[in-house]
């Protein structure tokens, strides 16, 4: 009888202990009123922009977006969090109506253990905007948006991470499933004969995951970390389906996004230095043996970065230098582009039977565009001089990168107006040049233009 | 005769300098020194809304969770803010670990990055989130960055104060703090700053900061803390207004509190 009024007292006393709040906490989970805390935005974008393909209709974005991020029974035992996000609009020439469950996760604190599980984004990288160790979870490179954190896309993963004395911090990361960036080839200008077919897909299989760690310094007046990934990259290189060995009546080539394995080695690290922020990443990345070689997969490459910000009242300015250096590299002689081939031409059985090298050369060439792979050693130099005015009411930034090794330069002007804590507008724009066939030269029909934004946050 | 004529002009001096030392303000570094022991808790939680006021007398909130702890045998003071309003700031979360010999450590936490980023010293004197306060009135600056005189003493709001001129050592620290000039009035009984008034390269006055409601939180420490800061701007007419809601002294609060990886839960 006693031991069952132990355990009444206990389910009656044990959850008010479990949910007992300090002030802080309190505060933080606004006094538990209710389990579920709900935020999100309403906006409004408009992105304009011309080009001078002729083959390729003009693009005007323009769309209407809700998110709604939902936190749930958050203390210190752990929470819920999901946010949903629903686009409807009209964008890249087309219209949309997109649902998208950007992340949804569970997380769990065990003292100095925490563990998170379900579609989540991780971002890794001390680094401003240029993150070589960041190779966890896949980004939109062609999301219309002037959020920086919009181009980040979840997946599903489990992390765990355990800290040691609040100093050291040891993080593990299983990525069980594959999902792929989007690189959207099909906007690019192609002939009829081409088609894009659906990207190639590890299957969700224990030896297709992914796996990452890193531990984590924080000294005083220091911070860094070293870090190790070995998986799949997000990022997919182009490869070609099998020709057949006639051309057929309806001629045509399936190119496909296809992953690959790969290691990469990192560090990164935060100091101060007198007035100015020191920032700096490098990561030594190296294909799996079994993709080495292949097309649609890059050489072994080192990429550094190391900026340095300093602010000066309302003023504050970030250089920062990126390098590259590509190991095994090899100038490549580009023969004539299989774009170029009219499609009554592929009938002819020598023109048939030349199109697999060629296109393997021209996809391969591609593919190095798309890797930051065209040059042996690469340097470029960003800037981003930013001013905040009226006490942070409207911030004015530039970014602006040239690249020396591929004469490749972008600008990225933007300004954001907060008219009421909650209603932000944004007004800026996007600019992309280099030579014929580089990467900005490529992107530049597709992202040159201006842009609009006004969002409600609540 | 001649050796109690000695011991008389020994006892006068003992005597005379006793009441020197008695009677002396003692010097500006331990008044400082005092005053940030006074308002040194072992551990504290609180509620706090930040008002700021334009030239035209618009408002804009923001509201803060605080929480600090002493670490280290009272030498180390970690503390965590998080920001619960507006929408747009939400989630931001900033950690200090102070130091009292040497440069603290600064994290803050933004949501929309995804990232703990380490605030450089030279980022201190920024604005913190648009007010008059700047990052640098989040923490206590290190003793040794600053050289200190007693100018005199008066009275504020009914508390007798100490005047105490504070003067960063060198140029980099006046960069970092945002002035090149502090005047300080902090009461002479519980050491609590009541006012401060903030000199720029001209010598002109820009900032003053009036210090009130101070609530004794540990009788018998004597730790006191204003629960209402406000900071105006001479030159350009704004205001900002720190108000602690509610406060609780609590030597118990949770360690866990005063980590990174707490700071980015959200």
């Amino acid at each position: 009888m006693r031991i069952i009024s132990w355990i009444i007292l206990l389910i009656i006393v044990f959850p008010a202990g479990a949910y007992a709040q300090s002030l802080f906490e309190g505060g933080v989970t606004e006094k538990m009123e209710s389990p579920f805390q709900l935020s999100g935005y309403g906006r409004g974008v408009l992105y304009t922009g011309t080009y001078e393909s002729t083959s390729l209709p003009e693009i005007r974005s323009g769309y209407g977006e809700a998110a709604l991020k939902i936190n749930a029974f958050s203390g210190m035992r752990g929470k819920l969090y999901s946010e949903i996000r629903f686009r409807s609009g009209y964008e890249f020439n087309e219209q949309i109506n997109q649902f998208q469950l950007r992340e949804a996760y569970a997380d769990l604190y065990l003292g100095d253990f925490d563990l998170r599980a379900g579609q989540q984004i991780v971002a890794w990288g001390r680094a401003d905007g240029i993150n070589p160790t960041n190779n966890l979870t896949p980004r939109d490179y062609f999301v219309r948006s002037s959020e920086p954190d919009d181009i980040r896309m979840g997946n599903f993963l489990v992390k765990g991470r355990y800290t040691i004395k609040s100093r050291i911090r040891l993080e593990g990361i299983w990525v069980p499933v594959y999902r792929h960036s989007v690189y959207r080839f099909d906007l690019f200008d192609m002939p009829d004969f081409v088609n894009f077919a659906d990207p190639y897909n590890p299957g969700a299989a224990l030896k297709n995951g992914s796996f990452a760690g890193k531990v984590e310094f924080l000294f005083n007046r220091f911070d860094g970390s070293v870090s190790w990934f070995s998986g799949y990259d997000p990022m997919p290189g182009i490869d070609a389906g099998p020709l057949p060995e006639t051309p057929g009546e309806n001629p045509s080539i399936d190119l496909y996004a296809r992953p690959f394995r790969q290691q990469t080695v990192g560090l990164d690290f935060s100091f101060g230095l007198r007035s100015f922020g020191v920032r700096g990443e490098a990561a030594y990345r190296e294909p799996a043996a079994g993709y080495k070689g292949e097309i649609f997969v890059p050489n072994r490459d080192l990429r550094y970065v190391m900026g340095i910000d300093r602010s000066f009242g309302i003023f504050n300015i970030m250089v920062m230098y990126s390098g590259q250096y590509v190991f095994d590299f090899e100038e490549m002689q580009m023969p004539g582009s299989f774009q170029e081939i009219e499609p009554e031409m592929l009938q002819q059985p020598a023109v048939w039977g030349m199109l697999g090298p060629v296109m393997d050369q021209q996809l391969a060439g591609f593919n190095r565009v798309i890797f930051d792979q065209t040059k042996e050693i690469m340097h470029s130099l960003a800037a981003r001089p930013a001013i905040s005015l009226f006490h942070e009411v409207l911030d004015l930034e530039v970014f602006g990168l040239y690249n020396f090794s591929t004469q490749e330069w972008t600008l990225l002007p933007r300004l954001s107006w907060s008219v009421s804590d909650n209603l932000k507008l944004g007004i800026g724009g996007q600019y992309f040049e280099g030579p014929p066939n580089t990467r900005y030269d490529l992107i530049a029909p597709v992202f040159n233009g201006g842009f609009m934004e006004l969002r409600y946050t609540f | 005769m001649r050796f109690s004529k000695r011991i008389s002009i020994a006892i006068i001096l003992g005597v005379v300098g006793l009441a020197f030392l008695n009677f002396a303000p003692p010097e500006g570094r331990e008044i400082m020194q005092k005053s940030r022991d006074a308002s040194k808790l072992e551990g504290m939680e609180a509620i706090s809304t930040l008002r700021i006021y334009d030239a035209k007398g618009r408002e804009r909130v923001r509201q803060t969770s605080m929480a600090s702890k002493l670490f280290d045998s009272g030498v180390t003071e970690k503390r965590i803010i998080r920001f619960l309003s507006p929408a747009e700031v939400k989630g931001t979360g900033i950690l200090i670990y102070d130091y009292d010999e040497r440069n603290d450590d600064m994290w803050i936490y933004m949501p929309a990055l995804r990232k703990t980023r380490r605030i450089i010293s030279n980022e201190k004197s920024k604005s913190f989130m648009g007010s008059e306060f700047s990052n640098a009135d989040m923490s206590a600056p290190s003793l040794e960055d600053f050289d200190y005189t007693v100018t005199g003493s008066e009275t504020i709001r009914g508390t007798d104060c100490w005047i105490v001129e504070v003067i960063p050592v060198n140029e980099d620290i006046m960069d970092r703090m945002g002035y090149d000039r502090q005047l300080a009035w902090i009461g002479k009984q519980d050491f609590v700053f009541r006012k401060a008034e903030y000199y720029d390269e001209d010598d002109e006055l820009f900032k003053q900061m009036i210090s009130s409601d101070v609530r004794q939180m540990d009788k018998s420490g004597k730790k006191y803390i204003a629960t209402r800061m406000e900071m105006s701007n001479m030159q350009n007419g704004r205001k900002s207004v720190m108000t602690i809601d509610e406060i609780q002294y609590n030597p118990d609060v949770k360690e866990e509190y005063f980590t990174l990886g707490y700071l980015e839960r959200l």
